[in-house]
């Protein structure tokens, strides 16, 4: 959890707004994973981390087949926390954040699931599937590692100031109404989410769904603390080489300045 | 007094609303909504007189002489086949649409296994004037191709769903998915006693005219409450459409899951009988699952039972001990079909032929008087069992 803090705080002295890239576990292979992710954490602040489901409700068909390809190649919670444990022997500085439907959590029992991830260095989870209104399964249970909430442009103000309460480290800001997936615009609904939290709360905010090039990035400097970029990233793991994805990141990491 | 499910849409600890964020609004807009109709006698006056003179209501309770005989025990069959569409599913997509109208939405969507829903929300959708898209696992598309056709004629736009088991859960998940693009104007239609919390209790209680008709038609004719009360859960909302009126009472009541090749064989839909519990879909419930969580992909010879996961209420009543849930295979199901083809002249949806062969194995005492709730009727699975019966 401190570690996602201690991003937030480090980019904006060097003028920057968070860069969060999302990669899928086990895509396109359990092998080729690894190598994607030490690329991907060369540029990302933070980095989430989606672990494949059977049912991705909140996700589009990018994510979706990444997700099912991702099962075929025999990936799951358990083999996620191994490759963690792994990763964390070389790399201690990289805040990992795990984007998995509420069931994976649920099986392995909400407990045992934190207790887990923190030993295994962990330092937040996403549920897609979980509203505030739920949060009691898991909110006791954190164990130090935080669990980020999403905000959507259909949130009520209301619902908006108990978000807030119960958020530590950064608020999730669903741009869009859908699913993920690339789009060409950012809508003023997700514009105004951010603007409707900044009023009420000083907690960093991070803009997702939808994002995918250097000027949407460029025009939330001014507004958003973050971005997340998800599907654009795993297409271009899918149809390009190591050397794109490299160029790609690298485009979206400078477009973070605030400068 | 059993008062569920409570204000956060729990029954016990299943339900709740397990949805991304986006939902959680158009969620409480329903709950709302449906707060404020049901105090308002306008609303079940239009609703019950659409039962009345457009689905067919209230259905008969017939008492089948023929199959009692060879049972042993008195048995009636609540004849939700004969409603307009051929099952009970009309019934909660007439209240639904109405609720959607009241809530100014003027695109309903919905998903299906059978075609049975799609069909029945097709037919709402078209009586009321409203835009209608069924999303449908490719696989039970090609099960169903009637069914298919039927919604297509109805002005629906039925989408095929092609990802994972290409079926009912699949279908579930890109309703979903549309739903949380169109929130304005869409209205999701769900078919069972399943999903997010307001949606397993609407849904019951929109189906729970079958048992308060079945309860007074059999203390009319008997003068006396069942034995028995039995029906085929899928999801669970025509089991829970004729149990509900007789919790408080002393009537046992058997809910009969999907066993398809057998238990042992993981080829069946029998969720509680599988005894995981998980979350999909919205709710938290009984839910058949793989290791380290995948939703497993289940196996009934009918398309309406072939579920992971079922209602939230059943698994509590499972719990608590109120609702005893048994299967019945494909075999025994196509025993039933056979035997009511027969024996009375009434050909069942397979769905509803799982309850009414549970009867030739159950240890139901002889002499009993027991209800069967005859879900719905067959012709949509005439294929299905010609193959089974190689018949050329
Ligand atoms: C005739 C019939 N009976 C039963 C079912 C199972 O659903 P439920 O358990 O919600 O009644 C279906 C579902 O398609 C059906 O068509």
């Amino acid at each position: 959890m401190n570690r996602i803090v201690d991003a937030f705080n480090k980019a904006k002295s060097n003028n920057r707004i968070c860069f969060i890239p999302f990669c899928e576990f086990g895509y396109p292979s359990l092998e080729g994973f690894s190598k994607v992710i030490n690329i991907i954490c060369k540029y990302g602040d933070i980095v989430e981390v989606g672990i494949p489901f059977s049912d991705p409700i909140a996700d589009g068909p990018i994510i979706q087949r990444a997700s099912d390809i991702a099962i075929k190649n025999g990936a799951n919670i358990s083999k996620a926390f191994e490759w963690l444990y792994n990763f964390r022997k070389d790399n201690k500085s990289t805040p990992i954040v795990f984007m998995l439907y509420y069931n994976l959590i649920h099986y392995i029992g909400v407990k045992e699931f934190f207790k887990i991830a923190r030993d295994m260095g962990l330092d937040g989870v996403i549920i897609p599937d979980l509203p505030i209104e739920e949060s009691d399964n898991v909110y006791p249970y954190r164990d130090g590692v935080s669990v980020i909430w999403l905000a959507s442009v259909t949130t009520s103000d209301k619902r908006l100031k108990k978000i807030v309460e119960k958020s530590d480290s950064f608020i999730y800001c669903v741009s869009v109404k859908g699913v993920t997936g690339p789009r060409d615009e950012i809508s003023k609904d997700g514009l105004d989410l951010i603007r409707r939290i900044k009023k009420i709360s000083p907690i960093p905010t991070a803009l997702g769904f939808g994002l995918k090039s250097k000027e949407q990035i460029k025009s939330l400097t001014s507004l958003a603390d973050g971005v997340i970029v998800g599907s654009e990233i795993v297409r271009i793991i899918e149809d390009s080489n190591d050397d794109e994805l490299e160029r790609y990141l690298e485009e979206l990491k400078s477009a973070t300045s605030m400068l | 007094m059993y008062n569920l499910p409570d204000e956060r849409g729990y029954f016990g600890e299943y339900g709740g609303r397990f949805v991304p964020e986006t939902l959680m609004e158009p969620l409480l807009q329903l709950e709302e909504a449906y707060s404020k109709v049901k105090n308002d006698e306008t609303f079940w006056q239009e609703f019950n007189r659409l039962l009345q003179e457009y689905v067919g209501r209230p259905t008969p309770l017939y008492y089948a002489v023929r199959l009692s005989e060879k049972l042993g025990f008195k048995v009636y069959l609540k004849r939700e086949d004969l409603c307009h569409t051929g099952a009970h599913k009309i019934n909660n997509c007439i209240g639904q649409a109405l609720l959607a109208i009241r809530m100014g939405k003027s695109r309903i969507i919905a998903e299906t296994g059978a075609g049975q829903h799609g069909v029945a929300t097709a037919t709402v959708a078209s009586l009321l004037g409203l835009r209608c898209t069924i999303y449908m696992g490719e696989e039970d598309m090609a099960r169903q191709k009637m069914n298919v056709f039927r919604m297509k004629l109805l002005g629906a736009e039925v989408v095929p769903v092609s990802s994972g088991s290409k079926t009912l859960k699949e279908a579930i998940n890109s309703a979903l998915r549309d739903w949380v693009t169109n929130i304005d104007d869409t209205h999701y239609l769900i078919g069972s006693v399943i999903g997010p919390h307001p949606y397993p209790m609407i849904v019951r209680d929109f189906q729970s005219v079958i048992g308060r008709e079945a309860r007074k038609q059999i203390l009319e004719k008997e003068e006396r409450l069942p034995d028995y009360v039995v029906a085929c859960v899928g999801g669970g909302s025509n089991s829970i459409g004729i149990f509900y009126p007789f919790l408080n009472d002393d009537v046992r009541l058997i809910g009969v899951e999907g066993g398809g090749l057998g238990l042992e064989t993981k080829k069946h839909s029998a969720s509680i009988s599988n005894s995981q519990i998980g979350v999909l879909h919205g709710c938290r419930m009984y839910l058949m699952q793989e290791e380290w969580g995948n939703i497993m992909n289940t196996y009934s010879i009918s398309a309406g039972l072939d579920y992971p996961g079922v209602g939230p209420e059943h698994s509590y009543l499972k719990d608590i001990g109120r609702v005893r849930y048994e299967y019945a295979t494909d075999d025994v199901a196509l025993k039933g079909f056979r035997e009511l083809s027969q024996l009375e002249g009434i050909i069942p949806a397979l769905e509803s032929a799982h309850a009414v062969g549970y009867l030739f194995v159950s240890d139901i005492p002889k002499d009993s008087i027991v209800i069967v709730n005859l879900s719905g009727r067959g012709d949509k699975d005439l294929d299905i069992v010609m193959r089974e019966m190689n018949y050329e």
